[in-house]
């Protein structure tokens, strides 16, 4: 089933000068037509300044679309009346942990989105324990946030957005602020969620290790996208990622060079896992 | 370096003057400090020092760290003290050159002077006992009724929590950007007045600039949990009177009835003790 479905979809921004007069506009998003269908898992890579952000910006309405449209499930982000359903519908978690968590205390911060929403103490105290159980971090409900490790804050933001029950889950970067062993336990956390209770997931990477979670794999350049392939067939085109500007994984490297040397391998694998197997 | 100051000066521990709702403690130390400056009799000053050695015993909190506010105080106190001591005009007790110490003035001093360490003392016992954020909370509820003139309590009360919140993420940063500069020659340290000052100023501007930048940050991740000024937003653990919250306003109201009294006593020993003094 289509859940998220954009088409045609352009954003510029206003370029305004001292006087806030504009005096040029920045074309940041150029023409993207996509659909994403329930229980995908989606990972966005590009490089800085590619229009990854703006792009997922769009899908809860924080950015209307300059032209074109974006649906989620059947909402237009334009009307205004649709926003509050289309934000429950879509959790966004952000780069910086710290930005992102109202609350002094765990609990209080995980209850924020319910408190807007109107949820009931009871209701939300149910949810709140549900969301800290998934995500492992029961012990620390009644922590101070500030005191918690940034792997751990990025899972408070993530548990605020579990007990909302949304069924599309957008990551933009949440890795990148947090150490290798916080990543790898974060994302396994949310490609579980995604397999386990098929929750759409957008992920914005700038790891390109981290594309092996995804069945999809959209690579942005310019505002634009220039590939839509599953993560296997997105390795091997060398010369897009190259136009991106984005490096092919360690291992991808290894074995198209141990390809190169007459070994039996396809030059896409990008796991250690795969590469042994294919060694043996 | 700066990373260990504490916010506020909570004391943690297991008590009833903790345990109550902090709209109950906020009116009570509100009554306690009109309660001081209503007073006129030495009576009324009696049942003040009761209730606060009441207070100062339930709450259980140390004694010294009561009175570390008081530290603060000193110079006020003195200065104070001073002015009232030496300028009342009135009956002159002691004459040292042109300072004039009269009895109005030991009278006036000595009031003064309770009144300002009572009235830190019982401050004290609102922050010591009440975590900030409980504190917003009292202050959002018991405010609620300003709602009717279109007063945004219910905002400002969001931004007073998200404040704090931020305030030891923000200390971090200065500690991040006074090494950044001083690792590039800055000196924070040397200098009069005016100097070090201005040797602030590539402290604060960085530190402006990425407090807007995680002001933008927030409001998107707020905005995408649905917050929105309009609705009515609920609380996870909405503050409810118990009992014994009912109980203190009773004993409140019954201490407000005491020293409204006092102001018509007149028995004759007070007034004699009264002119003595």
């Amino acid at each position: 089933m289509e859940n998220i479905s954009i088409k045609n979809l352009i954003v510029d921004f206003d370029i305004t000068n001292e006087e806030n007069e504009i005096i040029s506009k920045k074309r940041v998003i150029d023409d993207i037509s996509l659909s994403i269908n329930e229980g995908e898992f989606i990972c966005i890579i590009g490089k800085n300044g590619s229009g990854k952000s703006t792009f997922v910006k769009c899908l809860n309405a924080l950015i209307l679309p300059s032209s074109g449209d974006v649906t989620i499930y059947g909402m237009n982000t334009k009307d205004e009346s649709n926003l509050i359903n289309i934000r429950r519908n879509i959790g966004m978690a952000f780069q910086n942990p710290d930005n992102q968590i109202v609350a002094s205390i765990v609990e209080e911060d995980v209850a924020f989105g319910m408190e807007n929403l109107g949820f009931e103490s009871e209701e939300m105290d149910k949810r709140i324990d549900e969301s800290l159980n998934i995500l492992g971090i029961k012990d620390s409900r009644y922590s101070q946030t500030n005191k918690l490790s940034g792997g751990q804050k990025q899972k408070v933001s993530l548990a605020g957005i579990l007990c909302l029950k949304s069924k599309i889950l957008v990551l933009d970067e949440p890795t990148s602020m947090i150490d290798k062993n916080g990543r790898i336990d974060l994302l396994n956390k949310v490609y579980e969620l995604n397999k386990n209770q098929k929750i759409t997931v957008i992920l914005i990477s700038h790891y390109i290790e981290e594309i092996k979670y995804a069945d999809r794999v959209l690579v942005m350049n310019n505002g634009k996208i220039i590939n839509d392939d599953t993560p296997k067939n997105t390795v091997l085109k060398e010369e897009i990622l190259l136009e991106a500007g984005i490096e092919l994984p360690y291992i991808t490297k290894l074995s198209k060079l141990l390809k190169e040397k007459g070994k039996n391998l396809k030059g896409n694998e990008f796991t250690v896992k795969e590469l042994c197997q294919f060694l043996k | 370096m700066i990373r260990d100051i504490t916010l506020g000066q909570y004391y943690k521990k297991d008590s009833i003057v903790h345990s109550l709702d902090p709209r109950v403690k906020l009116v009570a130390t509100l009554v306690f400090l009109v309660s001081l400056f209503i007073s006129t009799n030495i009576f009324a000053y009696l049942f003040a020092t009761i209730f606060l050695i009441i207070a100062i015993y339930m709450c259980r909190v140390p004694f010294k760290f009561i009175i570390r506010g008081l530290k603060s105080l000193l110079i006020l106190l003195l200065i104070s003290i001073f002015f009232n001591l030496f300028l009342t005009p009135g009956k002159i007790v002691l004459s040292l050159g042109i300072f004039k110490i009269t009895k109005e003035g030991i009278i006036i001093a000595i009031k003064m002077a309770i009144r300002l360490i009572y009235l830190v003392i019982g401050s004290s016992i609102l922050t010591l006992t009440t975590t900030p954020s409980k504190l917003t909370d009292g202050l959002e509820k018991g405010l609620s009724f300003l709602k009717v003139f279109k007063v945004p309590v219910a905002e400002i009360a969001l931004m007073m929590s998200i404040a704090l919140r931020f305030i030891p993420i923000l200390i971090e940063e200065v500690d991040k950007i006074m090494n950044a500069q001083m690792s590039r020659g800055a000196d924070f340290e040397h200098g009069n007045i005016i100097e070090k000052a201005k040797s602030l100023i590539p402290l604060l501007i960085p530190l402006f600039v990425s407090a807007f930048k995680r002001a933008n940050d927030l409001a998107y991740a707020m905005e995408s949990r649905c917050y929105s000024s309009d609705a009515i937003r609920t609380k996870l653990r909405p503050l409810k009177y118990k009992k014994i919250d009912y109980m203190t306003y009773a004993y409140l109201l019954l201490y407000i009835i005491l020293i409204f009294l006092t102001r018509y006593i007149k028995i004759d020993g007070i007034i004699k003790f009264e002119r003595f003094l």
